[in-house]
């Protein structure tokens, strides 16, 4: 017998009854004991670091959307996000990236749980840490520019260029400039178009995997242009992450282009089995959720972006059947998928309970600082 | 092998042993699997062949090391004929709190180089309060330099922490201030000074307790925060049944009007009756279902000493009930042991067990008067 059935209704009627489904509770609660643990550890986490700090990163994205579902967890969320931030950016954690040649990634989600934490406490404790990175992040698209490889973006790891982390740092950019008056996203129309010259694909609009450089990230290396290629392959994680964030900035193309997703992977997704989702973790690139599951949750947090409702309760519903999450304690698990169930913890939450880039943007927060709880739990 | 279900027949022997100055047949059979248990460790080590400990909970060890020792005044109260064998038990007790298991996660991750040098109050919390108690009963000045030691590194960062750190207390980690770790501190603040004369407890200790008061507990309920964070004056509004079970138990001497309002709450809003009378803990309000026992769902076991602290009959035996069914709680050899529980489990469940069979309330531990048990012992022994 399955742990749990899901039904649909509370996840679109949150916003409105400012309280949290009891899913979104529980994955909340299983996210803080995580949290409390990594304190506990001192960031040495106990399971594969690079996956636990992308976690921390959805996590980040995932907690302004819950203090603005329920205004009276302000507070509460912002001493969460000043956590995440210590956490994502203690040694412990961050210095696994260096294996990975991944100083942009860090930049990135450095900055952007910096931000958020700003975004939301109207605080400046990691200000200095978020002005650092996302000077690190404009000198390097600079750089790159400057450079013989002439591309106004930056890559993910040495060599690769990706939508979704071009978009994110636009993001990083763009929630910089609102917070500090910067202008930092003055060049974000020559980004995207460097961007969808190398990688959409005339086709169908989607968009390729990645542009490779054939840089092995040698100091001064001479770059060889002939050596450059993409990589052309539509996969649905990379395009679901992509249009996620393109809809903030380009909502009219983002939208037509949800269209053509769902047309080319819905049945796809919706025909995935346990076997296929199953002890993954770690070996995809973008989120470590495995390949598939990182298109299904990708999908999921696209549609919820999109309030496409009938896609993300397809989706969702699919999911539960496969993970059949489970409650313990009020808190939410997923058995079957082993030592993967925390990232799907992460991700699932930030999938369910993502109210919207532009929402969360425009929201006005300084309303709310320091809000407090308004009744126990 | 006999297994017990009825603690409702026997909870008014549990609840009399005080004023009968007599332990009840099943304390004295908890007792007799804790001072064993402690004399084949002392002997054996932690992988000894009788009771071993089971590795993979090592960070969670001191949790029951320390609450089964104290049920050990307890123990002497009701039944002094068990002197010497009780402080037998606590001083090895204390001997293998020091052990490097119980502390060194602590310091391997990085927290500080040793474990008394500062924060840690979830170690040193119970270390002081052990190292106190064994020197309240038993006059012995074995470990007397050591509770000075670390009485002082307590105070002095109390005081350090209310002027510099916005708070009153101690963090167990960088920001993370727990009541419940903080309630042994003040504990061992009150028998320092019975102890030694001095006055911590109104100078400290109390200042903890009414930080934890206004701070860390709703205002509504009277019930106990799970933590604090001093960065930004910000504690998790959450009700959890390991911390109010812990906390209200412990902090109930510091104001007992305000937390017995705490603990009516604690029994509206977190435990649940079944039909067979058994009682459980839920971890939070909205959770239906029971504690586990798990990671930071110890409330489950909490329970028992706070049953006892609050005069609580049925709920200990509604609660101990739900554990017999859960372990298997069985009388083996004279000792009770837990037959459907891991040893991990048994360790764990078994001290807390132990603990709520005995205990008869801090204030009646507070007012006895040692010095003159201690003669009495003293004289019988020669």
């Amino acid at each position: 017998m399955k742990n749990y059935q899901f039904n649909g209704l509370g996840v679109w009627e949150m916003e409105r009854n400012k309280e949290y489904t009891p899913d979104i509770e529980s994955l909340y609660r299983t996210m803080l004991y995580d949290l409390d643990l990594a304190y506990y550890n001192n960031c040495h986490y106990w399971g594969p670091v690079v996956p636990f700090r992308k976690a921390l990163g959805y996590m980040a994205i995932a907690m302004p959307s819950l203090a603005y579902i329920d205004p009276h967890r302000t507070r509460e969320i912002m001493y969460n996000l000043n956590a995440t931030v210590s956490c994502i950016s203690h040694p412990n954690l961050s210095n696994t990236l260096d294996l990975y040649d991944s100083d942009t990634l860090r930049a990135i989600t450095n900055a952007l749980a910096g931000e958020l934490y700003h975004l939301v406490s109207g605080r400046n404790l990691h200000d200095a840490l978020v002005h650092k990175c996302v000077e690190s992040l404009m000198t390097r698209m600079n750089s790159n520019y400057s450079s013989k490889q002439s591309l106004l973006a930056i890559e993910t790891v040495t060599g690769r260029f990706d939508m979704y982390t071009n978009l994110l740092a636009l993001m990083v950019f763009e929630l910089h400039d609102r917070i500090f008056n910067t202008d930092y996203s003055k060049n974000k129309a020559a980004v995207l178009s460097t961007l969808n010259s190398l990688l959409k694909d005339p086709g169908t609009g989607l968009y390729y995997e990645a542009y490779q450089t054939g840089c092995l990230g040698s100091p001064r290396e001479e770059l060889n242009s002939k050596s450059f290629w993409s990589i052309k392959n539509i996969k649905a994680a990379p395009n679901a992450l992509t249009l996620g964030l393109l809809h903030y900035f380009c909502p009219e193309e983002a939208e037509n282009l949800l269209t053509v997703l769902k047309k080319h992977f819905r049945n796809y997704l919706l025909e995935l089995t346990l076997e296929d989702i199953q002890h993954r973790a770690g070996s995809s690139f973008l989120t470590q959720l495995g390949p598939h599951l990182e298109d299904l949750f990708a999908s999921l947090w696209l549609a919820k972006e999109m309030k496409d409702e009938e896609f993300f309760n397809e989706l969702q519903h699919h999911m539960y059947e496969l993970c059949d999450p489970k409650h313990v304690e009020a808190k939410m698990f997923y058995p079957n998928l082993g030592n993967d169930g925390p990232l799907v913890t992460y991700f699932g939450l930030l999938a369910q309970c993502h109210i919207g880039w532009k929402t969360l943007l425009n929201h006005s927060w300084s309303d709310y600082y320091g809000m407090d709880y308004n009744r126990v739990r | 092998m006999n297994h017990i279900i009825d603690f409702q027949g026997i909870k008014d022997e549990v609840f009399q042993q005080y004023q009968r100055k007599k332990l009840s047949s099943f304390s004295e059979k908890i007792w007799n699997y804790h001072r064993d248990r402690i004399n084949a460790t002392f002997e054996g080590g932690w992988d000894n062949e009788k009771f071993p400990w089971e590795r993979a909970h090592q960070g969670w060890w001191k949790y029951p090391l320390a609450f089964a020792s104290y049920s050990i005044p307890s123990l002497v109260l009701i039944d002094e004929s068990k002197y010497s064998e009780a402080v037998d038990c606590l001083r090895k007790s204390i001997l293998l709190f020091k052990d490097t298991p119980i502390w060194d996660n602590w310091v391997k991750y990085g927290h500080g180089p040793d474990p008394i040098c500062c924060r840690n109050i979830m170690y040193k919390g119970h270390l002081n309060l052990l190292y106190g108690l064994y020197q309240l009963i038993s006059g012995d000045t074995e470990f007397e330099s050591q509770l000075i030691q670390l009485t002082k590194i307590i105070v002095d960062e109390i005081e350090h922490n209310g002027k510099n750190n916005n708070c009153y207390g101690i963090e167990c980690e960088n920001d993370q201030y727990f009541p419940v770790c903080n309630s042994q501190g003040v504990i061992s603040l009150v028998i320092y000074d019975l102890v030694f004369g001095t006055d911590y407890y109104h100078e400290y200790g109390k200042k903890v307790a009414d930080f934890i008061a206004e701070k860390v507990t709703d205002k509504e309920t009277k019930m106990i925060f799970l933590k604090y964070h001093p960065s930004h004056d910000q504690a998790e509004a959450y009700l959890t049944g390991a911390a109010n079970s812990w906390g209200l138990a412990q902090l109930r001497f510091t104001d007992p009007d305000t937390m017995q309002q705490g603990f009516e709450n604690f029994k509206k809003l977190l435990v649940a009756i079944e039909e067979d009378g058994s009682q459980y803990l839920k971890e939070c309000i909205y959770a239906s279902e029971p504690a586990m026992g798990l990671e930071e769902s110890f409330g489950l076991f909490y329970v028992l000493g706070l049953a006892k602290e609050f005069n609580d009959p049925d709920m200990w035996a509604g609660f101990m009930k739900h554990l017999s069914k859960k372990f298997g709680m069985s009388e083996v050899e004279n000792r009770i042991r837990l037959t459907r529980a891991t040893n991990g489990e048994e360790h764990h469940a078994n001290s807390y067990i132990l603990w709520g069979a005995l205990h008869v309330t801090w204030e009646k531990i507070f007012d006895h008067d040692w010095k003159a048990l201690i003669k009495r012992q003293r004289v019988k022994q020669q």
